[in-house]
């Protein structure tokens, strides 16, 4: 990596090819004390440029300061129009997570590999509406949950406080695009979440405010392997659930599925929380780990809007778990993704990083910029972190969150078979409009080039005549 | 179903890896319990000789559910389901062939003598010899030993997967005969059946038979706990009204597996296809009967239904066996309960309104082997006039 501390000028200048870093004083960071620069800027190289104004001299990140970070934006999207969205070419990294985000780390999910996935299906099901089926499940609407986004900045290493990183820049890409209500708020992930977060922590840094023992418990042994005992007992010693379930769930699958059904149908004296657990582990412990029972718990989603995703971590945290196989593979897919290297310093994959889309979106006139696909944009929430957003939307937004799956705004969400570049989702009437539009024109068209005499039915006679006049 | 049909590397035990270590050049036997992977081996055996150039094969079974449910797998083996034949058909189609149509009578046991007759006077004129570069037979302890004798001669090679224990169908056993003749290999392990299935399978021995089925399992008991239940009831109306409750659990339990349900007699099994057909579960059936046809396996539909004698060579996650009483109808019935019971791979469940055979009876006892003797005070009634 090499480094330059700069001001707007340089950058500019850069730009023009009318300098270049070497004459500047380009360093090696690791020799350099990088941010004690006074400089407004710092230009990061991942690999030497050139040492004359030949080549491509233009830096692979600008790291910018925190407080500083929009206006900045502002200022270099309107002087280089030619990169638009600009943090599509180049990242802008703020000083605050430059740090750890320039730190040589490989993204990693350690043993919670299959307990991401399955989180992740099992909020796209969630989120799936009633045909739900992890058959019918693509690629796309796995990526676009929460907990895809989560757990690419758990994987590489942004979780390290209990703070969630993503849930700022995450709401803030919502609203910019304009997305509709969330059936699965912040205040329905976040426990899952930050369960999933604590497991994955060092000891020292485990925060399990605001997470029930039993649940802790249970996650805990689930991780270990163990069946779970100890953590019932805390259930049974209260008096909430018989000990004897715990031996009818040890027994055929059958028995199982009846305990499931019995105690979810029974009178219930739990939180709403441990309720929609209970629901899920009850349900992974009709074949522990093999994530093959989610249709059990749709019947009660009304009710216990995260059982599934519940049901996801458990099945993951088995240590034989099987979650990355079931749909044809589709949660190993999911971590290939999760786990694919994006050095800071290497070109932006994704359409605009969310700092870019405030100051192109945020105002009275948006700014038109090019995504990808036409269906949907991929938001960089935090260097190499990815929200996957249905774009653009024509739905009106909806400002607040629905803490249930069964609140109305669901058109905006990314629908079950969604693949990368299909030609529209069902809703988007303005889009499917435009193209009727475009095949009406090109019908007349062709209407108009079959009256004319010399494009219908070209015979030999044809072609010998217009070789003659050439 | 979802492990049906073994196609990895990581999927093969030591034993049934040796078995590929062999030539193609030669004849073999493959003996082994039931689910021990002779199917799987035999198909894989096949998808050898596809890859090694040499696709002229054919794979016969006995039963035309067996065809279908080996239809339904053989296309993961890169072999067409076509070359998945019954006897009838190949020797048929062989017959026609050479413009020697045969008209079976509709006596099962008859038609096997004329259509092996037939097929014999063909070989013996020369008319048909060696049509096959080799003839792979499932279950070929079901095949009369004229049955076999054809299909070696019309094969260059021979590849026969059996147990002598499955045999249900009378009629000279052709394997003693057979293992003369080619190289034997055995299987010694399974994995399909459960603990508790493999106590009632061994239970059915008329003399112990060492090693047993429980001692050579290798079937992952603590994550799928087997189970066997025995449920009598009134009348083959309140069988179907049991097997329903239970067919709404297992679907739940058991989502992406096979469920079968068999009875012995056609009689009884017509009705219980009328009683499932008015039920919830009426868009999930294949019906493998004579009078209805065959219809091929599908993941979408996962009851199957047949008679038991059908069963033969299929397995299930769970497996209904309904009026079971009628297995005291058939030869062989010992046999036939053998092979029944081992179709079950976790779950079991014996319906029935009358007695069940004793042999039947003895086996299921030995799921509870340490029941207390029942003393006196039990065998009597209560003297109600103790007071006086």
């Amino acid at each position: 990596m090499w480094a330059l501390p700069a001001d707007r000028k340089f950058l500019l200048d850069l730009f023009g090819r009318h300098a270049f870093p070497h004459a500047a004083g380009i360093v090696d960071p690791r020799q350099s004390e990088l941010f004690a620069s006074r400089e407004e800027l710092v230009l990061l190289w991942a690999n030497e440029p050139p040492a004359s104004v030949q080549g491509e001299q233009l830096p692979d990140a600008i790291i910018v300061r925190s407080i500083q970070m929009r206006e900045f934006i502002a200022w270099i999207t309107t002087v280089a129009g030619g990169y638009r969205p600009f943090t599509a070419f180049i990242r802008i990294i703020d000083q605050q997570s430059a740090q750890l985000a320039l730190e040589p780390r490989e993204p990693s999910l350690g043993k919670f590999e299959n307990a991401v996935a399955g989180l992740i299906i099992a909020e796209a099901l969630t989120l799936a509406g009633p045909q739900r089926s992890i058959a019918a499940l693509s690629l796309l609407p796995c990526q676009s949950t929460y907990s895809y986004s989560f757990a690419r900045a758990l994987a590489l290493g942004y979780v390290r406080t209990p703070l969630d990183p993503i849930a700022a820049p995450f709401g803030l890409a919502r609203k910019l695009t304009r997305q509709p209500a969330r059936r699965l708020g912040d205040d329905l992930l976040s426990t899952t979440l930050k369960v999933v977060a604590s497991l994955a922590a060092d000891n020292a840094v485990r925060d399990r405010s605001g997470v029930p023992p039993f649940i802790w418990e249970t996650c805990l042994e689930l991780q270990s392997g163990q069946e779970v005992k100890h953590s019932w007992g805390l259930l049974a010693d209260s008096g909430v659930l018989p000990q004897q379930l715990l031996g009818e769930l040890r027994g055929p699958r059958e028995h199982r599925v009846r305990v499931f059904e019995r105690v979810l149908h029974g009178p219930n004296r739990l939180d709403a929380l441990t309720s929609a657990f209970l629901a899920g582990l009850l349900a992974d412990q009709v074949g522990p780990g093999s994530f093959e029972h989610n249709d059990l718990l749709l019947p009660y989603l009304d009710r216990y809007p995260t059982a599934l995703l519940w049901y996801g971590l458990c099945a993951g945290l088995h240590p034989d778990s099987e979650v990355q196989q079931v749909g044809n593979c589709l949660g190993r897919r999911l971590v290939r993704d999760l786990l694919m290297p994006d050095p800071v310093l290497s070109h932006p994959k994704y359409d605009i990083a969310v700092g870019e889309l405030e100051v192109h979106l945020d105002r009275e006139e948006p700014l038109e910029f090019r995504t990808a696909s036409q269906n949907h944009i991929v938001v960089e929430l935090l260097p190499g972190v990815p929200a996957y957003m249905k774009w653009p939307i024509t739905t009106e937004p909806v400002a607040t969150q629905s803490r249930g799956i069964s609140g109305s705004a669901r058109q905006g969400e990314i629908p079950l078979h969604t693949s990368y570049g299909e030609p529209g989702y069902a809703g988007f009437s303005g889009e499917r409009q435009s193209a009727i539009s475009d095949l009406d024109r090109a019908v007349d068209r062709i209407k108009q080039l079959l009256k004319e005499p010399a494009q219908s039915a070209p015979d030999k006679g044809d072609f010998d005549k217009r070789r003659k006049k050439r | 179903m979802t492990d049906t049909w073994w196609v990895k590397q990581g999927q093969l035990d030591p034993e049934q890896k040796n078995v590929f270590t062999l030539p193609i050049t030669d004849d073999y036997l493959v003996k082994g319990p039931p689910g021990s992977g002779k199917t799987n081996v035999l198909l894989l055996w096949g998808k050898r000789l596809i890859g090694s150039n040499i696709p002229d094969i054919v794979v016969v079974v006995h039963t035309r559910t067996l065809q279908e449910f080996i239809r339904s797998g053989a296309p993961k083996y890169g072999i067409p389901s076509t070359k998945i034949v019954t006897f009838r058909k190949f020797g048929t189609d062989l017959l026609y062939r050479v413009g020697a149509g045969v008209t079976l009578p509709a006596d099962f046991d008859k038609s096997r003598e004329v259509l092996v007759d037939a097929l014999q006077a063909q070989i013996s004129a020369k008319r048909i010899q060696q049509e096959y570069a080799c003839v792979l037979v499932d279950e070929a302890q079901d095949f009369l030993p004229g049955e076999i004798d054809v299909m070696r001669v019309l094969g260059q090679r021979f590849f026969g997967v059996a147990d002598s224990r499955q045999k249900v169908y009378k009629g000279q056993d052709a394997i003693k005969q057979l293992e003369s003749a080619v190289t034997t290999v055995t299987l010694p392990f399974h994995y399909r059946n459960g603990q508790q299935i493999c106590i009632v399978a061994d239970g059915l021995a008329k003399i112990p038979i060492t090693p047993t089925l429980l001692e050579t399992s290798k079937y992952p008991e603590n994550k799928l706990p087997s189970n066997v239940v025995p449920l009598r009831f009134p009348t083959l109306d309140e069988q179907c009204d049991e097997l329903i409750a239970q067919l709404d659990t297992q679907r739940k339990a058991y989502p992406d597996d096979f469920i079968g349900v068999a009875c012995p007699r056609s009689e009884d099994l017509d009705i219980v296809i009328d009683r499932l057909r008015k039920s919830p579960f009426a868009g999930e059936l294949v019906v493998q009967t004579s009078d209805e046809g065959y219809e091929a396996f599908d993941q979408q539909r996962h009851i199957c239904m047949c008679r038991l004698h059908s069963a033969k060579g299929l397995e299930f996650r769970a497996f209904h066996i309904l009026a079971a009483e009628g297995l005291k109808k058939f030869p062989m019935q010992r046999e036939l309960t053998f092979m029944g019971v081992t179709r079950a791979k976790t779950s079991l469940c014996i319906y029935y309104s009358e007695d069940l055979p004793s042999y039947l009876e003895g086996a299921l006892s030995k799921l509870k082997p340490d029941a207390p003797v029942v003393g006196l005070d039990a065998l009597l009634d209560a003297d109600e006039e103790d007071d006086n």
